[in-house]
């Protein structure tokens, strides 16, 4: 009798623990920045589908990597369809459906947003957890933090003391609590936009901005879409007559936590390379 | 013009000259308009001479103008349809300028050539008039015709909102903001010259149909007698009008009930005549943009207003005291 219960005890455990040492196979990734950082951490038969912006080179860094493999607009239905064993997102977006997959017993993890270069080597290892790709993880946290280090070792004496401002769409700055704000500090830049007050992105006036005259000006070149109104200030008279230095960084580099940040170092000192 | 009007009107220039100072005052950054205005005399290239010259000189002139251009357009829609309640925004006039504005604008034609933006609005706003002008003979009664305005507001406001999220620039839909709701923040000295020549020459039309607007208030046929038949003058009001709300809303999207206001508050002054009421609203509807404007950079929101939530704010309640006081006098 006490035989036959543990060997019943021992049939209904085995599922268990296979189950909690199973590597999740089916992984769909809903927000862009889980997209990227999936494509780089797992073999690509893992993932079940990725977000619709990941094949989109304007939002994903890794745009050609997701050629081929299936994509979801976010609903919940198309999700639950794919049978993931864990779903990923952004703390901020798709906050509805990940609830509803959540109460459908899903996996779900949540990938925070990063403000600082300690926080993406924080979101790379997070990811790397859950995906069960803890080394190669790693491996890429160690490469980015030599490769930026070795930028700002670069850059920090030529940059030291002068001002900058990040300027995207829509005349949006970035304040303190931002990775650009972070990205500045680091190479010794002053953030005119956190000396002007603001807090994470946010709108800063074309009179501030030209108050403030940094000396550098980074944003994405957009080719003709920088004459639209959603660029108001790059074109304006003012700013031209201000003149100051402009730098190219795509906004994506910032958007989502990952490698592609010690790019951004390294194109800085590129485009200082190229014309001092 | 009666003599003792004349000064009147001088004055409420007088008043557009010290709001337009005004406005030169006001704005986010703190600068001494005085020095701005010494290192501009004296060509030194100080950072407030460039706010002063680049920022606040070009936006102050677009409130001024874009004013001006609602409000005699606003009279003259009033003559011509000989509807009190008529006004372009009201009447879709504006919107379906500002549709046409973002089709050139964001599939990329407004590069090829600086008048195409300006001319599809005017086009818009013409297209507009037009339909309207049948509407009127179908549907009699002042109100009829504000309803079919309404109607064209709703259908090209969806169609901007629409156009914008096709547009291959993923911000666009973010302007929906202006082009619904209008703001001269952040223009330059080339949108003044935009919008400058189209609105000389649409005011210009405007005014050469005062009497014959004076002689339309006493009904088709009476004008037709006193030598003002309505087919001569129609089209010159129709391009005149479209020139000015084309080019205002090319500039500074679609701001509300300043057509609308204007020529009311100032008709008293103006013995009923819509001739006159035409002179009058050009400093009327300045003074009044100009001052909205300013408000609109006192108020200490985190994100700067739109001017069209300013002047809606004025224009919805008048709006309805209108309706009110119309049916008081019926």
């Amino acid at each position: 009798m006490k035989r036959l219960f543990s060997l019943l005890l021992a049939l209904t455990l085995i599922p268990a623990a296979y189950a909690q040492s199973s590597i999740s196979q089916r992984i769909v990734s809903m927000n862009v920045c889980t997209d990227q950082l999936l494509l780089l951490l797992v073999e690509p038969a893992r993932i079940a589908a990725l977000s619709h912006f990941a094949a989109d080179p304007a939002w994903s860094s890794l745009a050609a990597q997701a050629a081929g493999i299936p994509v979801n607009r976010g609903q919940p239905d198309e999700v639950v369809a794919l049978e993931p064993d864990l779903v990923l997102t952004s703390a901020f977006s798709g906050t509805f459906a990940a609830r509803v997959l959540e109460r459908l017993q899903l996996r779900v993890e949540r990938l925070g947003f990063a403000a600082s270069r300690e926080e993406v080597y924080h979101q790379i290892a997070q990811m790397a957890a859950w995906t069960d790709s803890n080394s190669a993880g790693q491996q890429m946290i160690t490469a980015t933090r030599a490769r930026i280090e070795a930028s700002v070792q670069q850059l920090q004496p030529r940059l030291a003391g002068n001002s900058a401002l990040f300027l995207s769409s829509n005349g949006i700055a970035f304040g303190s609590s931002t990775l650009q704000d972070d990205f500045l500090r680091s190479l010794g830049l002053r953030n005119v936009a956190a000396e002007a007050g603001l807090s994470g992105p946010a709108p800063l006036s074309l009179e501030l901005l030209l108050q403030a005259a940094p000396d550098f000006i980074i944003s994405e070149a957009r080719g003709e879409l920088d004459s639209q109104l959603a660029h108001p200030f790059l074109q304006h008279a003012a700013l031209q007559r201000l003149n100051p230095r402009r730098l190219n960084l795509p906004d994506r580099w910032f958007d989502c936590a990952g490698p592609w940040l010690a790019d951004a170092y390294v194109s800085i000192a590129t485009q200082l390379d190229a014309a001092p | 013009m009666t003599r003792a009007a004349l000064p009147l009107l001088w004055l409420l220039w007088l008043l557009v000259l010290l709001l337009w100072l005004l406005e030169l005052e006001v704005g986010p950054a703190t600068i001494n308009v005085f020095t701005a205005l010494a290192d501009w005399i004296n060509n030194s290239d100080s950072v407030a001479r460039i706010i002063l010259q680049e920022v606040r000189v070009p936006r102050a002139l677009l409130a001024l103008l874009t004013g001006a251009s609602l409000a005699i357009s606003g009279a003259a829609l009033q003559g011509l349809l000989r509807n009190p309640l008529a006004s372009p925004d009201l009447l879709g006039i504006s919107q379906t300028a500002a549709l046409l504005a973002v089709c050139v604008l964001y599939f990329g034609w407004s590069q090829r050539a600086w008048w195409l933006l300006p001319l599809a609005a005017l086009l818009g706003a013409a297209l507009a008039v037009l339909l309207l002008l049948q509407l009127t003979r179908k549907l009699p009664g002042t109100h009829s015709l504000i309803l079919a305005g309404l109607a064209l507001t709703a259908l090209t406001s969806a169609l901007t909102t629409f156009a914008l999220s096709f547009a291959p620039n993923p911000y666009a839909l973010q302007e929906a903001y202006f082009w619904l709701l209008g703001s001269v923040a952040n223009r330059s000295l080339s949108d003044v010259a935009i919008a400058l020549p189209f609105m000389l020459l649409g005011s210009a039309l405007l005014l050469s149909c005062g009497r014959a607007l004076d002689a339309l208030s006493l009904g088709e046929d009476t004008a037709a007698s006193l030598g003002f038949p309505l087919a001569r003058y129609r089209w010159r009001l129709i391009i005149g009008v479209a020139c000015n709300i084309g080019a205002a809303v090319a500039v500074s999207g679609c701001i509300g009930f300043v057509g609308l206001i204007v020529p009311h508050l100032l008709r008293p002054l103006c013995g009923a005549q819509p001739g006159r009421l035409l002179w009058w609203s050009l400093p009327g509807g300045a003074a009044l943009v100009l001052l909205a404007d300013a408000l609109v950079q006192l108020v200490p929101a985190s994100q700067e207003l739109q001017l069209g939530v300013l002047t809606a704010l004025l224009g919805g309640p008048f709006f309805l005291l209108l309706l009110l006081q119309q049916r008081s006098e019926r």
